[in-house]
């Protein structure tokens, strides 16, 4: 029975330990921030439509099944558009996340606040800088705040699966736009 | 004849281990009866007895609560981390892919490895020759339970770590004491 104990107090510990690391790491003013940059070997009016495009969005972001938009063509401030996510995870379920524009400077910044029911809030921009060689800075900047009170709680892991996730999207983007280009 | 307090019976009937119970409740009916049947006094019985009878009950079943820990150590990291993945990867707002990579598997091992050295220590050397065994199948039930398109080592890395970390499990308490169950 002692070693019963022990063993059980031991694991105790430990969970109570990882839970003060996540709380602690959850606790900073940037702990719900996402950042991400990437230079594309195009100029920013090439890289722009990539941002907004339903058709073009949905090549290079995941699990993006739909896009409904208010009104089709340039993005303006207050502009709404619904992403119909699959949620591969819970199966296959989908989900709508609303994006309202926030702020817009064509070709060169697009913000954009999201909402998703009983899922987040959240904000999102695309900043495009020319390079001297003729190449583009695509950079990202994301924050999220959950709902669910296990999710925000588990916020620095929930980000760091979901870095990888956009990494992977924003390569892809890449490639796509490069690609586009040499065609 | 008035019957003792129904729920303090239940008590020391939940804590009291099931060979012992006839005989504990008819000496406790027959001393409540002696005395004239003060409630109160059956209930200070029961609350004070039912600690040692539950220790009493659990050092009789030592090799259930080894199995126990065996099939905790060695299926449950499998479930657990799957749910656990689901979620996090389901709260990610841009939705990722059911594909599990190599953070998941090495977490999951590394689960699966500190739970079998909690349950070598339990198990004892002794009980290393079906521990190991039961592990193996109670893990392979897990992962099939699951379905996740781990890394295709990850089945392999899970066994192997919980036959390493039961093994060390056991070492490590015969180190401390002989590997006498205490």
């Amino acid at each position: 029975m002692k070693w019963i104990l022990i063993v059980l107090g031991s694991l105790f510990g430990l969970l109570v330990l990882g839970a003060v690391v996540l709380l602690a790491m959850g606790a900073g003013p940037d702990a719900n921030r996402m950042t991400n940059s990437i230079v594309i070997h195009q100029k920013p009016e090439a890289v722009w439509p990539w941002l907004y495009k339903p058709d073009k969005v949905k090549q290079w972001v995941t699990w993006l099944v739909d896009i409904r938009e208010e009104d089709s063509g340039e993005p303006v401030v207050g502009g709404k558009a619904a992403w119909v996510m699959e949620d591969r995870n819970n199966g296959n379920a989908k989900m709508e996340i609303v994006g309202t524009v926030k702020a817009v400077e064509p070709n060169r910044r697009l913000e954009i606040a999201m909402t998703a029911a009983e899922g987040f809030r959240g904000s999102a921009s695309y900043t495009l800088t020319a390079l001297p060689d003729g190449s583009t800075r695509l950079d990202t900047d994301s924050r999220y705040d959950f709902d669910n009170g296990f999710a925000r709680f588990m916020t620095p892991i929930v980000l760091w699966q979901a870095k990888k996730k956009y990494t992977s999207d924003q390569d892809h983007l890449r490639s796509l736009v490069e690609s586009a280009a040499t065609h | 004849m008035t019957r003792p307090p129904m729920l303090a019976e239940w008590l020391v009937r939940v804590a009291c281990p099931a060979r012992d119970r006839r005989f504990v409740l008819a000496d406790l009916e027959a001393e409540y009866e002696l005395r004239g049947g003060p409630a109160l006094w059956y209930w200070r019985q029961a609350v004070r007895s039912a600690p040692a009878l539950a220790v009493m009950g659990a050092r009789r079943g030592d090799w259930e609560y080894a199995l126990l820990a065996v099939m905790l150590a060695s299926a449950a990291p499998a479930i657990f981390m799957e749910a656990w993945w689901s979620f996090l990867l389901s709260a990610i707002p841009l939705k990722a892919d059911i594909v599990r990579g190599a953070d998941f598997a090495i977490l999951s091992v590394a689960i699966t490895a500190l739970l079998s050295v909690g349950a070598g220590i339990i198990c004892t050397v002794r009980g290393l020759f079906w521990a190991i065994p039961a592990a193996w199948i109670f893990a392979l039930l897990g992962q099939a339970a699951v379905h996740n398109s781990a890394p295709t080592w990850f089945g392999a890395a899970t066994l192997a770590a919980a036959t390493v970390a039961l093994a060390a499990g056991a070492w490590l308490r015969r180190i401390f004491d002989g590997g006498q169950l205490a």
